[in-house]
């Protein structure tokens, strides 16, 4: 029999990542390789230092010390905080994208649903009018808005709409790496499913690569392929999703899988 | 087709629950099995003996304590407990197929997509991928106003040819089989002894867990008794 082939080339590379804003409060120790198409669950409970370890990864927060190294499309490795603001920002708006937890972070809300697209369509050089009002309509139809809606502004849409909304608008630009902090934290469960499916579905149709924050192990479990689990600022234990929740092996692991109904 | 494509050695699982005043509930110890491509390991021993367990170490879902599962491929070999998340991921879309004991359903997704899903992980396109799927719920008398369904609400012997669809369209060179004829009827359990059969001819190497014992006699080149490597 022939052996798989796996992907040995890293997309994103954490070594020994630390920000701390006091004792054992944010992140620390943290190593963890992302390869192409592995969506990668952080989970802990509230204050473990999830976010901190995503901002830290998306750019928005600079680590105490650490490299973050991430492997761009031309092929280059960069050290996301070694390298100038300017360029930072272009590397996140051509190659990372960005889901808030609240879709009002990440809209705008004073401009319509189509602006919201389109405005990220034009930072990465699209100039053509008609193509970006078609594909703005393409991808609302893909998060299933319709696209009639494509003048109405955020404010107009249900909390769930709003959070398909900001996932379009993220995902118009083909980002290679996506990073979610709690993208379904606020909604109702009802709601919660439609994005969750919505996500799974994007995921596996475009191959992207996924870190996603989230304190729910059920979703941990439909989404992730990979988990880290964090207490009190570190990495208690990591491995494939299934086994963690199956077999976990450190003590606040088990702790966390034993309070959840199924996980 | 004597060449062994998988080799446990001195394979040992405890458990240690830390939340039940760090209970140690050790499984087995000092297992070893070797499968050849084309044969049909059957494990044997009473419920709670740890059939399930040595599966689910196979498949990388349960920690191994210590020993060894290699995999041996024209590349070289790969042993599973030590390999890295990536590698598990890759063996589990191209090598090792699991038919667990009870399938774990995705809410809201449908039976014929949970059947292709493993040959679209494997880059077949979605017509091939759907029409040998429909040729397997078909063979396993899944009617087909079902097809377009999630699971959840099937009955479990539904549930199970489901996993069982799921298990064998990808012809994976390593199987893993979980009492997967507990809850058919007759008419069922033949066409996964015919199933096994063919997977077999394929080359493929097998370890299964049966109750019945007329499918093991059926399927089983060797047969090995857990209980004496109890712990
Ligand atoms: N900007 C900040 N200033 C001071 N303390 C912070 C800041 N951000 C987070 N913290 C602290 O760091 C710890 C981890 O927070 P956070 O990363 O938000 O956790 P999580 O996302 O897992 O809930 C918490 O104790 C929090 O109070
Ligand atoms: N995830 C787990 N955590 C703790 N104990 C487990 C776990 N899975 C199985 N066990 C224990 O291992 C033993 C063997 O179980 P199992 O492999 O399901 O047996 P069998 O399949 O032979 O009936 C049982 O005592 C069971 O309670
Ligand atoms: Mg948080
Ligand atoms: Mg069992």
């Amino acid at each position: 029999m022939k052996m798989p082939v796996v992907e040995t080339q890293p997309l994103l590379t954490v070594n020994n990542v630390q920000k701390l804003y006091a004792i054992n409060r944010g992140c620390q120790d943290v190593n963890f390789s992302l390869y192409p198409g592995e969506v990668l669950g952080i989970v802990g409970e509230s204050g473990s230092g999830k976010s901190t370890l995503l901002n830290c990864l998306s750019g928005q927060a600079a680590p105490n010390s650490g490299d973050i190294i991430y492997h761009t499309r031309a092929g280059e490795d960069l050290n996301i905080y070694d390298i100038n603001e300017a360029k930072r920002r272009l590397l996140m708006r051509s190659e990372f994208g960005i889901v808030k937890q609240h879709p009002r972070d990440g809209l705008r809300m004073r401009v319509s649903a189509g602006a919201n697209i389109g405005e990220r369509l034009m930072a990465v050089g699209d100039r053509h009018y008609g193509h970006i009002r078609d594909v703005a309509s393409n991808w609302l139809e893909q998060v299933e808005i319709d696209a009639e809606r494509v003048d109405h502004l955020p404010s107009e849409f249900s909390g769930g709409m709003q959070q398909r909304l900001q996932i379009a608008r993220v995902l118009a630009t083909h980002p290679r790496l996506v990073l979610m902090d709690e993208p379904t934290g606020g909604l109702d469960v009802s709601v919660q499913a439609k994005i969750l499916d919505l996500i799974r579905t994007l995921v596996a149709d475009l191959n992207l690569s996924v870190i996603m924050v989230t304190h729910d192990l059920a979703v941990a479990r439909l989404l992730c392929h990979r988990l880290i689990v964090m207490q009190k600022s570190r990495v208690v234990e990591s491995g494939l999703t299934d086994q963690i929740l199956d077999d976990p092996q450190h003590a606040y692991t088990q702790l966390l899988v034993s309070s959840v109904l199924t996980p | 087709m004597s060449s062994a494509r998988l080799v446990v050695n001195n394979l040992q699982k405890d458990f240690i629950l830390h939340t039940q005043n760090s209970a140690h509930i050790p499984v087995f110890n000092g297992f070893s099995l070797s499968v050849n491509a084309g044969e049909c390991a059957v494990l044997l021993g009473p419920s709670g003996m740890g059939k399930s367990t040595f599966l689910k170490c196979l498949y990388g879902n349960y920690k191994i304590t210590s020993g060894s599962i290699s995999l041996y491929f024209e590349e070289g070999d790969i042993d599973i407990a030590t390999c890295s998340p990536e590698w598990i991921h890759g063996l589990r879309r191209q090598t090792i197929g699991y038919v667990s004991q009870f399938l774990r359903v995705i809410p809201r997704v449908a039976a014929i997509d949970l059947v292709s899903e493993p040959l679209l992980i494997q880059g077949i396109d979605k017509d091939t991928a759907y029409q040998q799927a429909a040729t397997l719920l078909a063979r396993l008398h899944i009617p087909e106003k079902l097809w377009a369904l999630s699971p959840t609400t099937f009955s479990g012997g539904e549930q199970q040819r489901i996993n069982i669809a799921r298990g064998f369209i990808a012809d994976y060179p390593v199987l893993l089989l979980d009492e997967p004829t507990a809850s058919l009827d007759a008419k069922n359990r033949a066409v996964v002894v015919e199933l096994i059969h063919e997977a077999k001819a394929k080359g493929a190497a097998i370890v299964g867990i049966f109750h019945d014992e007329d499918v093991r006699d059926k399927v089983a080149d060797n047969v090995i008794d857990l209980l004496e490597f109890v712990a």
